[in-house]
């Protein structure tokens, strides 16, 4: 039997093109934050779980070289894990396992990226492409997520106002979040009709924008728990799942890997019902359309009706099953880090210190990321209660 | 007091591309868009992969046969704006980017925008194929309309030796 494991500190960088700190700065300033969270110090920690997306975006290949005394990695355990956009989530999960194993007690997992020291983050994810199919024409990230959106409108009937009220309702919602980089006041649907087309069909307002940030969780085992906070968010399931690339009969628009990783999540945490007993979610929406297909995936619709969900009002800050209360990746995105937000954003609203975006009596939320290919998939559910 | 450095990485590159791409890329140079069959579970795939990813059997890469050049756009984005800054001088280019004995094909720069990105279900195949479409087509695209390939004069075994599809 699993030990069980608990969410006890956590350390967030605000979202923003900082030239203050360097890379390992970034990475300290998140960890600092995470100890003095929980008033933990450095001799603590037992483990660390690195990561860190692409290295193309600052240029510094095998960062945890530079950054591991930063996060306190000095004698002891450091893990570097890597899965592109996922990375965040990937590394909260790694940390979790090394925990649940009982060969660790404490373990800090830490992520981050300073996106705008290079001078194209999409010349950088056009490197992702493979260089025998496909690079020779890739746009970046978002001419593949825009293939994915075009299949996703054309296929439901719906169309591009559908990802647009995502990115309304989301900006909105940032606006409560000091740690978001847009916050856009008077954010409306016809002023994001109005952005400029980048990659049918998505526009400018469909995009995320690029930021520095770290993110930093201190997972505890369940015996050191108490010792350390009266307000711990545990740990209900941790799943991933790699879709895979380019297999038979492959639907961007019907991602068969996340519905795989969602229906072991909540089995795990013994969840029958997720719209029901969900309380919150956060999604990685790098990309406004892809909240309406996660949705799907997530099992809070069926498959072809996240449109209608966005429609009804439900995922909004007020209905019954929030979505991206924090304004989510698309008004925050270092990659590196943003899996790890979505995480530790569901953890701050299990622990109710959400802040200004607190859903009330939150019980259960769940963290979502994806990256590579659109086809690698994490899944993270805390509750209030012990398992 | 914080500073802020500037430098450069240049880096040419040479990437291997297997048996199983190196026999699909020479179909390319002849004309051929070659199906390659699963030995194990008999599913074909244009563009071929390393691996089947159905039920994880290796490849032949004798086991290939030329499909037709006709199949069903499954999706597609209209590139239309440039999300890479200026375009660097084709000079710039080469020197940067390619190895002299792949010839001259710019291959880390997209296209000027606008074009368009395909994904085609060519007829035969169990996956998709990510291309090119350009032109008066970019108006004409709509998902599941029928799509043809359009070949270059001169091949030299290389994903681009297809120039792009289009609309039938």
């Amino acid at each position: 039997m699993a030990t069980k494991v608990a969410v006890v500190g956590i350390g967030m960088t605000e979202n923003k093109s900082r030239w203050d700190l360097s890379l390992p700065g970034l990475y300290r300033l998140a960890y600092q934050r995470a100890l003095e969270d929980c008033g933990l110090k450095s001799e603590d920690i037992d483990a660390v779980a690195f990561g860190h997306s692409p290295e193309y975006f600052e240029g510094v290949n095998h960062p945890e070289k530079w950054c591991g005394e930063a996060v306190g990695a000095l004698n002891k355990p450091l893990f570097r894990v890597h899965t592109g956009g996922t990375v965040g989530g990937s590394v909260a999960i790694a940390a979790y396992y090394l925990v649940a194993s009982g060969k660790f007690e404490v373990v800090l997992a830490i992520s981050g990226n300073k996106l705008n020291e290079t001078s194209s983050a999409q010349i950088g994810l056009s490197t992702v492409y493979d260089p025998i199919m496909g690079r020779q024409f890739a746009a970046g990230a978002p001419s593949a997520v825009a293939v994915q959106a075009s299949k996703y409108y054309s296929q439901y009937g719906y169309n591009e106002d559908h990802g647009l009220m995502v990115a309304v309702k989301n900006r909105n919602n940032a606006l409560k979040n000091p740690y978001a980089q847009l916050r856009i006041p008077d954010y409306t649907l016809e002023g994001a009709r109005n952005t400029p087309m980048l990659c049918h069909p998505l526009r400018l307002a469909d995009m995320c924008p690029t930021s520095d940030a770290a993110c930093a969780m201190i997972f505890a085992a369940e015996h050191r728990v108490e010792a350390i906070t009266d307000n711990p968010a545990w740990v209900l399931s941790a799943v991933a799942v790699n879709e895979g690339i380019n297999y038979v009969d492959r639907d961007w628009s019907k991602p068969i890997g996340l519905r795989k990783a969602a229906e072991l999540a909540y089995e795990r945490a013994g969840i029958k019902d997720p719209r029901r007993e969900l309380d919150v979610v956060e999604v990685y929406d790098a990309f406004s359309v892809q909240e309406l297909i996660w949705y799907e995936g997530l099992k809070l619709c069926d498959w072809g009706e996240g449109g209608r969900l966005m429609e009804s009002g439900a995922t909004r800050m007020e209905g019954d099953i929030p979505v991206n209360p924090s304004g989510g990746t698309l008004c925050a995105n270092s990659i590196g880090a943003s899996a790890m937000f979505r995480k530790a954003e569901a953890a701050l609203q299990v622990m109710g210190r959400a802040g200004e975006h607190q859903i009330p009596g939150v019980r259960r939320a769940l963290g979502h990321g994806w990256g590579g290919g659109i086809q690698f998939h994490t899944i993270m559910i805390f509750g209030k209660d012990k398992p | 007091m914080s500073r802020v450095l500037d430098w450069d990485i240049t880096v040419p590159f040479r990437w291997t591309c297997g048996p199983v791409y190196g026999r699909f890329l020479g179909g390319l140079k002849e004309k051929q868009l070659l199906g390659f069959e699963c030995p194990r579970c008999q599913e074909v795939y244009c563009p071929p992969q390393d691996i089947c990813p159905r039920c994880g059997g290796d490849f032949d890469p004798e086991q290939c046969r030329p499909l037709g050049e006709e199949g069903d756009l499954v999706s597609f984005t209209v590139v239309e704006a440039n999300l890479f800054g200026p375009r660097p001088d084709d000079e710039y280019l080469r020197r940067r980017i390619h190895p002299a004995d792949l010839g001259e094909h710019p291959l880390l720069w997209p296209p000027d925008p606008p074009y368009a990105i395909v994904m085609v279900r060519l007829d035969g195949a169990a996956n998709n194929f990510l291309h090119l479409a350009r032109g008066e087509d970019l108006s004409r695209l709509q998902v599941g309309c029928r799509m043809r390939a359009v070949w270059k004069e001169e091949r030299e075994g290389f994903l681009l030796d297809l120039d792009r599809f289009t609309v039938l």
